[in-house]
């Protein structure tokens, strides 16, 4: 078994590299937004998932918008039930135990590996062990990169960190640019009709915590329109 | 946010991103019909994060904007999150000096 989880760890360790990355500037966006150097590294530690950290940070402000960081939260890690029904199947056996906390180390390259080693005919690396270790791994980057960030801020004035305020939206525009590459643009429709949605109701000073649910409903609908049209279009092919 | 506040958002938010990294496994392991809504489920992430950007943006000063841009441009072009990010802080540190 620890064989298979150093198997899973070095695999992993390419990535590992941005995901410290990613955690540095957690690390300077938290201080930005006002978090705690305690609540930045416990929020690391236990949420692990950047998109939801840094989507947080967004509307992380007094009073604590409760309701909307959740909606958030729930939103964007649902991406995390599509990775585990892409796992089914893949871990043999019937430890149920390291299986659940294998998943909760859940990531897309953790998955991606995990998949990858599957389909390579490796009997002999223990699954479950390998998906630990890659989650280690990335994990110890995460809080590693987070700590770094926290640190780095202590570099700055007032000024400069709070230009900073603004490297969350930076973090998940990059973010999007992955999405849009990961689906090779199939979901692109869907994603604009939520962003001209959030711009109409920006402009419109519509509050903040409607503008949420009402993009992500205006998204769905798009998507669901769009399947429609597309298969009605197959329907009339000769 | 008062620290206690912040500490339970911050372990609700846990539990959430818990319940999506296991759920997914369990809810596919019991319910074969689970996969029909991969679709929706590739779209979501997409859209809530268009709804946290676009205000954003909207709301941003010059230099904001243009660091978003660059960050955006850049990575669609490289693929590189380091490199994107840093011409981004880059940006963002830069107009604090002017």
């Amino acid at each position: 078994m620890g064989r298979s989880m150093g198997k899973g760890a070095s695999a992993l360790s390419g990535f590992a590299i941005s995901t410290l990355m990613f955690g540095l500037m957690f690390g300077i966006a938290a201080t930005s937004a006002g978090l705690s150097r305690l609540e930045a590294l416990t929020m690391s530690a236990l949420v692990f998932s950047g998109s939801v950290q840094f989507a947080s940070l967004e509307v992380w402000n007094h009073p604590a918008p409760l309701v909307t960081i959740l909606i958030s939260s729930i939103l964007i890690s649902s991406r995390n039930i599509l990775l585990g029904l892409v796992l089914i199947g893949q871990f043999p056996g019937r430890d149920g135990f390291w299986r659940i906390l294998s998943m909760s180390f859940l990531t897309d390259p953790n998955a991606i590996t995990t998949l990858k080693l599957a389909q390579s005919n490796d009997t002999h690396t223990n699954r479950i062990a390998y998906m630990l270790g890659g989650g280690f791994i990335l994990h110890i980057s995460w809080m590693v990169g987070t700590f770094c960030g926290l640190t780095f801020t202590d570099l700055f004035g007032h000024s400069q960190i709070q230009a900073m305020r603004f490297s969350g939206v930076l973090v998940m525009s990059t973010l999007m640019m992955v999405l849009f590459a990961k689906g090779n643009t199939k979901n692109a429709f869907p994603w604009i009709v939520s962003g001209l949605c959030a711009a109409i109701l920006t402009i419109f000073q519509v509050h903040s915590y409607l503008i949420m649910p009402s993009c992500v409903l205006a998204g769905v609908l798009a998507f669901f329109y769009k399947l429609n049209t597309s298969r009605e279009s197959q329907g009339k092919l000769p | 946010m008062n620290s206690q506040t912040a500490l339970l958002m911050i372990l609700l938010m846990s539990l959430v991103v818990l319940v999506t990294r296991i759920g997914g496994y369990v809810l596919g392991m019991g319910f074969q019909r689970a996969e029909r809504f991969k679709g929706v489920l590739e779209v979501l992430p997409g859209c809530a994060m268009m709804a946290l950007i676009v205000p954003g943006a909207l709301g941003g000063s010059t230099y904001e904007v243009l660091a978003l841009g660059v960050t955006s441009v850049t990575m669609w072009k490289t693929g590189s999150v380091a490199i994107a990010t840093i011409l981004g802080i880059g940006i963002l540190l830069g107009s604090s000096l002017v």
